[in-house]
């Protein structure tokens, strides 16, 4: 499936475009990310609510659902609680909060998740509905995909540094 | 011997040291044996193992264990028998010897462990030492010309009997220079620990090994387990800082574009805001370096603690021989069980792992066992109609897989019937038929040991579900997990991928709102109850504040009575309110990551055996919660119980007095150096300065007093505290102790309390 991607120069806080060039992981063949317009990125692309958001493929770890979620009492909404993920500790967080939307449901054990990684950091976006993995090339205008929905691509790099500027702003 | 004055604690601990030596002085005999095969040893070899037996002698008389005197003393007159009449040797008293003190070694520890009992060893005993000299006529009481019983009593607390024996000889001190072979003391695999302990024993040889006892191991590894939460703690900080550091020079931005290039290049008013820009820009710069630079740091401590803990990990890990063993037993009842053919077979019994690993899959191995046979393997004439031969196969193959250990556990029975699982997980309700119908079979296979099980029957076997559970859960709590895979008709495998070592900590357990929290149990000193509305209560005549752990964990406060978790950090305690104490448990500390770093009230997290997290609260900050008022420094203090109190350097002859003084002063925070003799000594001081300075009176080479007159001579130990302990408290003694500054004078034996006081003394 093919999507646009917004031109390069977006500056939209969550979007995309200028977080490639500040990006921290080396991605899989480099290459790809000349400059080079009509290249593809391969993106997740999920549903959270009525929202349609992707992330771009190499940030993510796996899908998962959910184990029982422990809740964090004093910790701010953005952080949904915590799983236990193959032995390890995950933090679950919530998209909406870090959008400064609405925040959505509280993460429950059976909930899907996205886990990515980003700033040497592990966690899982909870998300309502995992849709497809699909190539978006770049193009003028917003994102959308095949259908010509909109999308909004995340930033996993942005989102994290939201995530620990919520939570660090959280008197303790 | 009951007019030894130690207290439970030193008399304990004086008996395993006592063990230890006793175990090093047979080693020698044993040793001996193995090295002149059958052949009569030398008299000088004689009279070796004749005056071990001795020193193990008066040891035994001065630990107060009688039993044990009158078998070393047996012994020692048996070896002068030896040492007199060469006839008195006969071919089989090699074997006969090593057997005797193999005997007394096993019953050394049973007298220390468990007493009850050790009379039946005793009499065997008896009997074997009277048998080694059975040639000749029962000694003679002559041969008792060396014993003194009063002679053990006279300087009650050394450990060496009379005149003392030097000890440096011995293989009990050559073990801290030999090479560093160090074999883990066995631990709670009892029967197969018997077992690996004879079958070791050749091999030992001279015996150059290092005994520990597992408690100071498992000392060792809390103590690593804690400078983690130290390590986390301080880098929760440094993120902080990061964070501020970040802030700041987002401020400094801020000004700068405040001020302007046009009020830059201008007036006296905004001069010195720009240089004040100016500084902060250097000072911003300065604190990130800075932070960056500690995070380097923290990284390095974060690798040492690594390499401790792995070094301290090699110490405690156990081959899978012992689990194996523990395998072939279980198997064997369950043969007897249901008169099945089954045979074991194991791959890999040198793999290392863990033991405390080791003993927490003592419970699956069983249970994956019963299991197989109970649900795997056919009886004989299925396995005939299906062309299997009749001796059914269960297989344990251990190896290292990377950081992993992987424990596969395989019978050649029928597998498991996948489609019967399903027809009984929608059956149970615990699926819906269209789960049922879309799920793989190792989706359906993932399911056993969730509490359903492929027999509808229950048995005493297995096949209710139950077992696998526990299987699944003690796996998991591991940090490990459990992959079943089966062919039909072919057999079934599950394989236990864990983890080859864990930190594991001790913890209080209770429940918050319906959570399970943790805090780590050497800060959790009682429980108790707590009245409703009480702001404080009193916990072993302390006035302690009461912190409403349910309010600060998002709660609401109830207004009944509720247990409490009395918590001391850092010299300050109070009591937190919970809903319900669930109790100390062994948990595995799971770091929390950055991201929950800026929530400082907690400090890790552990899995339960469920699966599921439960949050380990810091009682730093608890305790800094409950005394909001006091000063700004208590949150500052690193979580370390003991006050350093100088370096200490101990003198006497008796490795069971050093021992004993090192740990009673090591408690109190001295850093302690121990001499076996003054001369010693003084080479000690002439290239260290110390603090304080505990000297026994009769030593070899120099004598206390001569050590102390040389001390005093010495600029700098002028007006060092010195404390004599002696068992020769004469009022003589004393003058001489008082002219030369002497802080105290000490009676052995030595209490805790006794040399408090001398240590208090001004």
């Amino acid at each position: 499936m093919i999507c646009s991607l917004p031109p390069r120069n977006s500056d939209a806080d969550v979007l995309y475009a200028q977080s490639v060039e500040r990006s921290e992981r080396p991605c899989n063949g480099g290459h790809a990310y000349s400059s080079t317009v009509g290249e593809l990125r391969n993106v997740i692309v999920f549903a959270i609510g009525t929202a349609r958001y992707a992330i771009e493929l190499r940030w993510i770890r796996e899908v998962v659902t959910l184990g029982f979620v422990t809740g964090v009492p004093t910790a701010p909404p953005v952080l949904g609680g915590l799983c236990n993920l193959h032995g390890a500790i995950l933090p679950v967080l919530d998209v909406a909060t870090l959008l400064e939307l609405p925040p959505g449901p509280p993460a429950r054990q059976g909930d899907g998740a996205l886990v990515l990684e980003a700033e040497s950091t592990v966690c899982a976006l909870r998300v309502d509905q995992v849709d497809h993995v699909a190539s978006l090339v770049e193009s003028e205008g917003a994102v959308v995909d095949a259908t010509g929905r909109p999308l909004t691509l995340l930033d996993p790099v942005k989102l994290m540094r939201r995530a620990l500027e919520l939570i660090a702003a959280e008197p303790s | 011997m009951s007019d030894i004055d130690f207290d439970d604690d030193e008399l304990a601990m004086l008996r395993q040291l006592f063990r230890s030596e006793a175990h090093d002085a047979l080693e020698v005999v044993t040793s001996r044996m193995l090295s002149t095969g059958s052949a009569r040893p030398s008299s000088e070899a004689i009279a070796e193992m004749m005056r071990v037996t001795h020193t193990i002698k008066g040891s035994a008389g001065t630990v107060g264990l009688g039993a044990m005197v009158d078998l070393a003393h047996r012994l020692e007159s048996a070896f002068a028998v030896i040492g007199r009449d060469p006839q008195a040797w006969g071919p089989l008293t090699a074997d006969q010897l090593v057997e005797v003190t193999d005997g007394l070694r096993s019953y050394v520890d049973q007298l220390i462990t468990q007493p009850a009992g050790a009379e039946h060893s005793a009499a065997q005993l008896r009997t074997q030492i009277a048998n080694l000299t059975n040639s000749e006529p029962p000694p003679e009481r002559p041969s008792f010309a060396r014993f003194d019983p009063s002679e053990s009593m006279v300087i009650p607390t050394i450990v060496t009997a009379g005149p003392p024996e030097p000890l440096t000889d011995q293989p009990s001190d050559a073990v801290l220079t030999g090479p560093r072979t160090i074999t883990p003391p066995l631990g709670t695999l009892t029967a197969p620990a018997a077992i690996a302990e004879t079958r070791d024993f050749p091999s030992r040889g001279d015996g150059r090994q290092l005994r520990v006892e597992p408690e100071r191991i498992d000392n060792l590894m809390s103590s690593a387990g804690e400078l983690l939460f130290d390590r986390t703690r301080i880098e929760r900080r440094v993120q902080l800082l990061r964070t501020l550091a970040r802030d700041l020079a987002r401020t400094r931005q801020n000004l700068r574009d405040a001020i302007g290039p046009t009020d830059r290049a201008g007036g006296p008013v905004n001069r010195g805001l720009v240089e004040a820009e100016n500084e902060l820009a250097g000072q911003a710069a300065l604190l990130s370096q800075t932070t960056a630079a500690l995070l380097d740091e923290i990284e390095a401590l974060r690798r040492t603690i690594g390499e401790l803990q792995r070094g301290l990990t090699r110490i405690r890990m156990d081959t899978a021989r012992n689990l194996f063993l523990h395998a072939a037993r279980t198997l064997r009842a369950l043969r007897r069980a249901t008169g099945l053919v089954v045979e074991l077979r194991t791959l890999g019994e040198d793999t290392e792992f863990d033991k405390t690993v080791a003993e927490q899959l003592v419970d699956p191995i069983t249970q994956l066992l019963r299991n197989a046979v109970a649900h795997g393997i056919e009886q004989p004439e299925e396995r005939a109609q299906r062309g299997k031969p009749p001796t059914a196969i269960i297989t344990i193959r251990a190896r290292q897989d990377g950081n992993l250990l992987v424990l596969e556990l395989s019978d050649d029975g029928r597998g498991v019937d996948t489609a019967a699982l399903r027809d009984r997980l929608v059956a149970t309700n615990r699926w819906s038929v269209a789960r049922a119908q879309l799920a793989t079979d190792s989706d359906v296979l993932d399911a056993l040991g969730t509490g359903v099980s492929v027999r509808g029957d229950a048995d005493e076997l297995a096949g209710r579900g139950i077992g696998l559970d526990v299987v699944r859960q003690t796996v998991a709590r591991l940090g490990g997990e459990v992959k079943v895979s089966s062919i039909p008709g072919r057999g079934t495998t599950f394989s236990l991928r864990l983890p080859l070592s864990t930190s594991l900590a001790q913890a209080m357990l209770f429940k918050v709102g319906g959570q399970v929290y943790a805090i780590p149990a050497v800060h959790v000193i009682d429980t108790t109850l707590v009245e409703p509305g009480a702001t404080s209560t009193t916990v072993r005549h302390e006035q302690l504040p009461v912190l409403r752990l349910e309010a600060l964990l998002g709660h609401g406060v109830t207004s009944e009575r509720r247990p409490g978790v009395v918590v001391s950090f850092a010299g300050k305690g109070f009591v937190g309110t919970v809903d319900k104490i669930v109790g100390p448990r062994e948990i595995i500390i799971k770091p929390l990551g950055p991201l929950l770093a800026p929530l400082t009230l907690y400090a890790a997290a552990t899995i339960s055996g469920s699966g599921k997290v439960q949050l380990i609260l810091d009682p730093a900050q608890l305790v800094r919660r409950a005394h909001p008022d006091a000063p700004e420094a208590l949150g500052e203090l690193i979580s370390s119980p003991m006050v350093l109190a100088g370096r200490a350097l101990v003198i006497d002859d008796s490795r069971a007095i050093r021992e004993a003084m090192t740990s009673m002063l090591g408690r109190e925070g001295w850093i302690v150096d121990v001499a076996e003799d003054g001369a010693r000594a003084l080479q000690m001081t002439r290239q260290l300065r110390y603090d304080l300075v505990v000297t026994d009176l009769e030593m070899p080479e120099l004598n206390g007093f001569d050590l102390i007159v040389r001390l005093r001579d010495d600029a700098r130990f002028k007006t060092t505290p010195i404390v004599i302990i002696t068992s020769r408290a004469t009022p003589e003694h004393r003058r001489r102790a008082k002219e030369l500054g002497v802080r105290a004078l000490v009676a052995k034996p030595i209490t805790r309390r006794k040399l408090l006081e001398a240590l208090a003394l001004r």
